[in-house]
Order: structure tokens, then C-alpha cells, then sequence
């Protein structure tokens, strides 16, 4: 054992020096080199994981919302050719029943229209029969001022007239 | 002392590199000679603390590694960007590799950071160490009526003192590690396996056998202290022995032809100082997990 400490300078003085070097690397090391960038690996596989993962959720809520708006549009269309189909229906109604009412006023219209020139007509003739009667008499009273008896004259103006005065 | 300093001025600027027993001759006619030595040598002296060439290298790499682990620390980010990727990638890369011996990512976090500071403060002092200037670089120092040249620097892995100090490390760090995480009781019963002889009268009707396995047991037990202690010797001697061998050869190559023949054998000494700090740190990181594990064989 002297022999090698001999051969090889031995010194545990050297020994432990180059041991306190070595003890400096390894603090150093494991406290700026290994710790830190061991963490920082660590956490970027952990948050390449979680964000791959986020991705793949978002994904699916695409999907999901794209499926979901295709379904909204679909309806949507689905009212409105349903709204378009009611809103013809009703127009079509509504013009026909415009129509029946403007057919139904024109031939009330025609209707009182006929009868008031009837009533007037009537109302002619009878003033017309009444004025007629009354200028017979006074013409044959006239007359028969002239010639005869009153009684026989009105028997007789009454007798021309009957066919006249119903 | 207008001549020493001569002498020393030849010897930084000069191309000659040192190697066992070479040595040259000075205007003046003084020999200095070249000596690749087996220990580090005195550099200077504070107060009683001899400060020799392998420990200023040392402290070379301590400061690099310093510098390095403080930038990347500023520069991290959760998006990498620049050397934050290439040290992710190393330590991505590394950490899988301390998976594959482990088994498991938790206990990998408890050991791994030592077996990779080992891994990194090796790697850089076996590099530095084939580093142009370091062990070319010197002084000339009178012994004795000789003259021998002494570098500033000296691969720091080339000197026993530090790899002696990290396998010791290394072997009682992890035996400590085994304490801690099975318990003082269980890891003792590795050596000294007094339960196997406590449980010889509990299971001997089941298993008459059991009297003649449990001692071989116990005596297992203390072939594995001989084993702690060879293992120091082993990862010590091993990173010297490799390291101190390349600078020697390294240094031979260079006396045969100073120019290009060295690059291939330069090339070769940078894979064996990265297979050699592999080899410790991966050593390390097995005694480590085996130490953590209670059942034993």
C-alpha cells in the first residue's frame, strides 16, 4: 500500500481537493443544468399532452356545433316554407273571399237599384193616373158645364175611367 | 537567473514535447529533461498545500462546466432555442440510457444527476488533457543539479488523486445510497449476513438443506466486501491507467514524427476519453441501482 501512495504521489490533501472540484461540478450541474431543464422538459411533454388533448376536444365541439347549426338551418328553412305555404293559403282565402264580398255588394247594389226604379216607376204612373184623372174630369167637367146634369157627367167620367183606376 | 529564464522561454515557445526521459540541450549546455511521470507535480506551494498541475486542471474543468451550466440555466425556456436543444438532447439521450439500467424513470432522478456530473466532469478532464498546450506548457525546475521540465497543466484524469477520489466516491456514495433507500438493517445483511444464520432454526423441518446453504450464503456475503474494495481499485486504476497511457503515447508518436502521424492517435485518445467517462459514469449508475435493490441474487 506505502509502495503505491509512493509510486503514484498520493495526497489526501490532492484527493479531497479534486473530490471538492468534483463536488462543485455535481452542485452545480444538478442545481442550473439537470434540475431546471429536466423540469422544463417534464412540463413541456405534459402541456404538449394537455393541448393535443385540447385539440382534440375542440375538434369535437366543432363537429358538434357544425352538426348542431346544419340542424338549426334545416328547421329554420323547414318554418319558412311553412310560413310561405300558410301566407299563400291565407291570400288565396282572403282574395276569393274579397272577391265574393265585391260580387255579393254589386249584386245587392243591382238589386236595389231595380227596385227603386220600379217604386219610382210605380210612383210615375200614379201621379201620372192621378194628374190624367184629374185633367179628365176637369176637361169633361168643362164639357159637361156646358151640356148636362152634374150626377150623370160623374157616372159617366167614373165609367171611362174604370179601366184606368184599378 | 538570466539564463533560467532563458531556458524556460526556449521551452514555451519551442515545439518540443516532453516525453520519459527525453531530454535536450540549452545554449548553455544544461540538460532538462522531459519526463512523463507516473504522479502530477508540484506546481507551486500555499502555505502547506502543494498545488500540482493535475488539480489546476481540474480546476479548468470546474470553471468550464461552471460557466456552461450558468448559461444554459439563463437561457432555458419552455420553446428550446439554440443550446438549450443540444443540452436537452444530451440529457434526453442520457437519461434514457439510465433508464435502460435502472428500469425506472423515479429512481433514475435519484442517481442519475451523480452519475452524470461524473459522466461530464471526466469527460472534459480526459479532453482537456490532449488539449494543445496542456502538459507542453512549463517550467524548468532544479533538482538536484538537474534540470527537469514540469508542465502547467496535466490532464487531470492522468493523476490517481482524482480518480481515486471519485471512485471512492462512487463505491461509499453508493453504499450510502443503499442504506438510505432499503434500510440500515437489510443492506448490513448483504455482508454480514447474520439473517441467513437467524433463519436456520425457524425454516430447518421445512428445508433440511438450509444449513449447508445459508453459511455458503453469509460467506457470499463477505467475498461482496473484498468486492467494494475492488471495485475502488478497479474504476481508479482503470481511467488512469487508460488515460495516463494515451498521454504517453500520445507523447511517443510526437518523438517519432512531430507532425501529422499524432492526429490519428489524437483522434483515438478523444474516443477512448469519451469511452472511459462512459464507462465510470455507466459503473457508477449500476452500483448505485444494485445498491437500492434488496433481494439479493
Amino acid at each position: 500500500m506505502d509502495e503505491v501512495i509512493k509510486t503514484f504521489h498520493i495526497d489526501w490533501k490532492l484527493l479531497i481537493a479534486q473530490l471538492v472540484n468534483f463536488g462543485i461540478v455535481l452542485f452545480v450541474l444538478w442545481k442550473f443544468a439537470i434540475k431546471p431543464l429536466a423540469k422544463v422538459m417534464e412540463k413541456r411533454s405534459q402541456d404538449v399532452e394537455k393541448s393535443l388533448k385540447d385539440a382534440k376536444k375542440i375538434e369535437e365541439n366543432l363537429a358538434k356545433s357544425e352538426k348542431e347549426r346544419e340542424n338549426k338551418i334545416g328547421q329554420a328553412r323547414k318554418e319558412a316554407q311553412e310560413i310561405i305555404e300558410k301566407a299563400n293559403q291565407q291570400g288565396e282565402l282572403q282574395s276569393k273571399q274579397i272577391v265574393d264580398e265585391a260580387k255579393n255588394e254589386v249584386q245587392n247594389m243591382i238589386a236595389t237599384a231595380k227596385d227603386q226604379i220600379t217604386q219610382e216607376k210605380q210612383q210615375m204612373l200614379k201621379e201620372a193616373k192621378s194628374d190624367l184623372g184629374y185633367l179628365v174630369t176637369e176637361a169633361t167637367k168643362k164639357i159637361l158645364e156646358k151640356t148636362g146634369k152634374k150626377e150623370v157627367d160623374e157616372k159617366i167620367v167614373a165609367e171611362s175611367l174604370r179601366p184606368f183606376v184599378k | 537567473m538570466d539564463q533560467q529564464n532563458q531556458t524556460e522561454n526556449n521551452v514555451i515557445g519551442g515545439e518540443e514535447i516532453n516525453v520519459s526521459a527525453a531530454s535536450e540541450q540549452t545554449s548553455t549546455g544544461e540538460q532538462i529533461t522531459h519526463e512523463s511521470t507516473l504522479y502530477p507535480e508540484p506546481v507551486f506551494h500555499f502555505s502547506n498545500f502543494t498545488i500540482t498541475n493535475s488539480l489546476l486542471n481540474s480546476w479548468v474543468v470546474v470553471l468550464l462546466i461552471i460557466l456552461l451550466s450558468v448559461i444554459i440555466k439563463k437561457k432555458i425556456k419552455t420553446i428550446p432555442r439554440g443550446i438549450q436543444n443540444y443540452a436537452e438532447m444530451i440529457l434526453e439521450s442520457a437519461l434514457n440510457l439510465a433508464d435502460s439500467v435502472t428500469g425506472d424513470r423515479k429512481k433514475t432522478m435519484k442517481i442519475f444527476p451523480i452519475a452524470f456530473a461524473i459522466f461530464i466532469f471526466i469527460l472534459l478532464n480526459n479532453w482537456l488533457g490532449i488539449f494543445p498546450g496542456i502538459g507542453s506548457i512549463g517550467f524548468v525546475e532544479h533538482q538536484g543539479g538537474e534540470a527537469i521540465f514540469v508542465p502547467f497543466f496535466r490532464g487531470s484524469t492522468a493523476d490517481l488523486n482524482t480518480t481515486l477520489g471519485l471512485a471512492l466516491f462512487a463505491v461509499i456514495g453508493s453504499n450510502l445510497f443503499g442504506v438510505v433507500t432499503i434500510g440500515f438493517w437489510k443492506y448490513f445483511n448483504k455482508f454480514i449476513n447474520l439473517k441467513a444464520f437467524l433463519e436456520i432454526p425457524k425454516k430447518i423441518k421445512k428445508e433440511p438443506t438450509i444449513i449447508f446453504v445459508n453459511p455458503i450464503k453469509a460467506f457470499v456475503g463477505i467475498i461482496e466486501i473484498i468486492g467494494e474494495v475492488a471495485k475502488v481499485a478497479s474504476l481508479s486504476f482503470r481511467l488512469f491507467g487508460n488515460i495516463f497511457a494515451g498521454e504517453v503515447l500520445l507523447a511517443a508518436m510526437a518523438v517519432i514524427f512531430a507532425f501529422v502521424l499524432p492526429i490519428p492517435f489524437m483522434f483515438l485518445e478523444l474516443i477512448v476519453g469519451i469511452i472511459q467517462a462512459l464507462i465510470f459514469a455507466m459503473l457508477t449508475l449500476v452500483y448505485f441501482s444494485i445498491a437500492a435493490t434488496s433481494e439479493e441474487h
